[in-house]
């Protein structure tokens, strides 16, 4: 399979420059990351792009720090970079739990962090992560004003954002990246193709006094984008994350998430899978928070 | 709708105007015409023959576009013996008997030669390191076995001549 004739490729070196072809050529334009999604795509000939916007060759936008807590990646930030870098398995071990169940070595070469949110494919494992993890996105448009986007303002729906088509994404925040902080991702995936039959990814921040101060549950592998556990979370804050506690938390997100059937599992196949998910990770995200009991 | 590059495929420069919409996969078959880069399922990048070194990291050929490797270093299976001597990697493989049909191998071979340069006998992380290549034929245990021996082979050799053997084409 081959993707539609591509009527221009630009490979800019700034980021300004990126923004003027976008500009320039609107609507029929592709921003090209890392591309392990849209290749696939456009040679399927699920989406085709008369110009091709190549943001690979822009310098500065591969960077990682970690400043106050937050987590700040570049647009290129590569899955492999992530999962190489030492720093993000001590503050972020969710993100790197998730970057793990993509793909595999070759995909996670080329992929990106902030390729995989903008694409927004429902059954895909970073967008659970910056859910969980209550990421921002910062998109800079065509006039050069950067604005900062929240997760929860950011999906419409699969393959859907509030990123507009002038926009470029330049960098994604995780907060919370603080001591005390853990949190961990699964994937039930499918077997041939890899892609979430359910997933559940949890944050936890835990005071001095052993308690739960902050928590982030995201469950994906479901019929629209990853959802909140909120009643679950609302379980887990201010409690001592003690096994009665994880169960009955465990249960709410099991009660207040909507799974469906398809020829994949059954509604109360993922039903099953959430609650055991749940608790198995805010277990392991405590021990992670560095949480005793 | 075209565009002129030049990409270095193991250590030799090759020159084209490729439609822009061209796969490095074919700029490497049909341009280079090294056909030893194979291609496995042409759709949705998931068997992995493609796979190839590019400025030393593996990557699905048939999920970049020819353009996007212009000025870059490509490494393929024509690249990987030095002067007539087999890489380890492919010593291991013919001696372990790690392939049967052979079409996936150049791939394999590839993704494992990256996995190499921060070598584990530790079956698992192996196991992840191949994940990205598909072999229908063997039931992989033959080639985590030649996986293995590759490790062995490399820990045996002269540190110089290893180092060598990661060095980018042309440096050597």
């Amino acid at each position: 399979m081959y993707p539609k004739p591509i009527e221009n490729y630009f490979a800019p070196t700034s980021l300004d420059d990126a923004l003027k072809l976008l500009n320039e050529y609107g609507g029929g334009a592709r921003l090209l990351s890392g591309g392990q999604s849209l290749m696939p795509l456009l040679k399927a000939r699920g989406a085709s792009a008369e110009t091709i916007i190549d943001i690979n060759r822009i310098p500065g936008l591969a960077g990682i720090e970690h400043v106050n807590g937050e987590l700040r990646l570049g647009a290129m930030v590569r899955h492999a970079a992530v999962l190489r870098d030492p720093l993000i398995g001590r503050v972020c071990p969710l993100l790197q739990d998730a970057v793990r169940s993509i793909g595999d070595p070759q995909v996670r070469n080329r992929g990106t962090i902030a390729g995989s949110l903008v694409f927004a494919d429902a059954l895909s494992d970073i967008p659970v992560a910056a859910v969980a993890l209550r990421a921002s996105v910062t998109a800079v448009g065509s006039s050069g004003e950067s604005r900062i986007v929240g997760i929860d303002e950011f999906f419409i729906g699969p393959r859907k954002t509030t990123i507009r088509e002038d926009e470029i994404v330049r960098e994604v925040c995780f907060p919370g990246c603080i001591e005390n902080s853990g949190g961990a991702y699964i994937k039930h995936a499918h077997v041939t193709n890899g892609y979430a039959l359910l997933s559940v990814g949890v944050q936890l921040t835990i005071d001095d006094g052993g308690n739960c101060s902050a928590a982030g549950i995201a469950i994906g592998g479901l019929e629209s984008m990853p959802a909140r556990a909120t009643t679950a979370e609302a379980h887990l804050v201010g409690s001592t994350l003690d096994g009665r506690t994880v169960a009955q938390a465990a249960q709410a997100a099991a009660d207040e998430i909507a799974t469906y059937t398809d020829f994949r599992a059954s509604a109360e196949y993922r039903r099953n899978l959430i609650e055991q998910y749940v608790g198995q990770m805010t277990e392991r995200a405590r021990q992670r928070a560095g949480g005793s009991s | 709708m075209s565009t002129q590059i030049e990409i270095t495929i193991n250590g030799d420069r090759y020159q084209g105007t490729v439609e822009n919409r061209t796969l490095l996969v074919d700029f490497i078959r049909e341009t280079a015409e090294l056909t030893g880069t194979h291609v496995g399922c042409a759709s949705e990048g998931r068997c992995g023959a493609c796979t190839v070194l590019m400025n030393g990291e593996a990557v699905k050929s048939c999920l970049l576009l020819a353009v996007q490797a212009d000025g870059f270093e490509v490494q393929t299976i024509e690249g990987l013996a030095n002067n007539g001597k087999l890489h380890p990697l492919q010593e291991a493989f013919w001696e372990n008997h790690g392939l049967q049909c052979g079409y996936c191998t150049p791939g394999m071979l590839m993704a494992l030669s990256e996995f190499l340069k921060n070598p584990s006998r530790d079956e698992h992380e192996i196991r992840t390191a191949m994940s990205g290549v598909l072999c229908p034929c063997t039931g992989y245990v033959h080639i985590v076995d030649s996986v293995k021996a590759a490790v062995d082979k490399l820990e045996a050799m002269d540190p110089h001549d290893r180092e060598q053997l990661f060095a980018p084409i042309g440096e050597v």
